[in-house]
C-alpha cells in the first residue's frame, strides 16, 4: 500500500509533462552525510549563463550546453554506512521517467559491488528534450534531471573540465562477467 | 598737559562730514564693480528663496537614495548570478561524473567480452 501511494506521488506529476525529483527524498538529507542539492530552473540558469564567459574557453563550453535548458535538479546523497535509502526511493524515480517519450538509454547494474547506473532520455522529434541519471550505491545515491534541450555531445565534452572525469576511469577494476 | 597730546587731540578731533556725505557714499557704492557677475545672479535668482533650495536639496537627495538602490540590486544581482554560476557547474560536474561512470561501467563490461 505504502509503495503505491509512493509510485502514484511519483506519477502524479507526469500531467506536467516534466519530471519532478520525488519529494520522498529530501528526508534522506537528514541521514546522509554529505548533501547535493541543485535546483536551477529557468530564470536562475539564465542568470548563470549570463555570469559564464564567452572568452573562457570552459565556460563558452557550459554557456553554449545550457542555452537550450529548461533547468538543472540534483539530489546526491553520500551516507556513511549502507541502508539509508530504499529501493522504494530509487523506484520513486523510476516511476518518474516511465511516462511517454522516454526511454532507458543505458543501466548497468553490478551485482557484486552493489552499483547502478541508469540513464534515461526523453525524445521529442529525434532531440533530447530531457535526460535523467539515476546512479544508486551502497552508501550513495544521485538523481540527475536536466530539462531542455540537450546536445549529449556538448555534456561529454565536459569531461575534463570542472572537475568531470576526462577519461572512463574506473574506481576498481573487475574482471567482466561482474556485471549484468 | 604736554605738547603732543595737545596735537593728538587737535588731530583726532571730531569732524563733520557734512551734509552731501550720505549721498557722495551711496553714489560710490554704486558704481562699484559688483562682486557676482550677472548671468551668475540671474541664474541662481530663482533658487533664492529658501522653499527652492530646500526643494532641489530634496530632489538631490532622491536622485542618490535611486543610484544607491540601483547600485545595491546591481551588487545583488552580481553576487545572485555568481552563486547560479557555482551551483550550475556543480549541477553539471555530479551530472557529468556520473555519467562518465555509467558509461565507463558499459566500456568495462564490453571490453571485458
Amino acid at each position: 500500500m505504502r509503495s503505491a501511494i509512493l509510485i502514484l506521488a511519483a506519477v502524479w506529476p507526469l500531467a506536467a509533462q516534466d519530471v519532478k525529483l520525488p519529494a520522498s527524498l529530501n528526508r534522506l538529507a537528514g541521514k546522509a552525510a554529505e548533501v547535493v542539492d541543485v535546483s536551477l530552473d529557468g530564470p536562475l540558469l539564465k542568470l548563470a549563463g549570463k555570469f559564464l564567459s564567452k572568452d573562457d574557453s570552459e565556460e563558452a563550453k557550459v554557456r553554449a550546453l545550457v542555452a537550450g535548458l529548461k533547468g538543472i535538479y540534483v539530489k546526491s546523497f553520500e551516507f556513511e554506512k549502507e541502508g539509508e535509502y530504499s529501493e522504494e526511493d530509487v523506484e520513486a524515480v523510476r516511476a518518474q521517467v516511465r511516462g511517454p517519450g522516454w526511454s532507458r538509454m543505458l543501466g548497468v547494474a553490478s551485482r557484486k559491488d552493489r552499483e547502478n547506473a541508469e540513464v534515461y532520455m526523453k525524445l521529442d522529434g529525434g532531440r533530447v528534450a530531457g535526460l535523467v541519471v539515476l546512479a544508486a550505491e551502497p552508501k550513495e545515491l544521485t538523481v540527475v534531471n536536466i530539462v531542455g534541450d540537450i546536445d549529449i555531445n556538448q555534456l561529454s565534452e565536459l569531461g575534463g573540465h570542472f572537475g568531470v572525469p576526462a577519461v572512463e576511469v574506473h574506481r576498481d577494476k573487475k574482471p567482466a562477467g561482474n556485471k549484468e | 598737559m604736554s605738547s603732543l597730546e595737545d596735537r593728538l587731540r587737535d588731530a583726532l578731533r571730531r569732524e563733520d562730514p557734512g551734509p552731501e556725505f550720505t549721498a557722495r557714499l551711496l553714489a560710490r557704492a554704486a558704481a562699484a564693480p559688483a562682486l557676482m557677475p550677472d548671468w551668475w545672479r540671474r541664474l541662481a535668482a530663482p533658487f533664492r528663496p529658501a522653499k527652492i533650495r530646500w526643494a532641489a536639496a530634496g530632489v538631490l537627495a532622491c536622485l542618490l537614495v535611486v543610484a544607491g538602490a540601483v547600485e545595491y540590486r546591481q551588487r545583488q544581482a552580481r553576487i545572485e548570478g555568481e552563486a547560479a554560476k557555482r551551483q550550475l557547474v556543480l549541477a553539471l560536474r555530479v551530472a557529468g561524473t556520473k555519467l562518465h561512470l555509467a558509461r565507463a561501467k558499459v566500456v568495462e563490461l564490453n571490453g571485458g567480452l
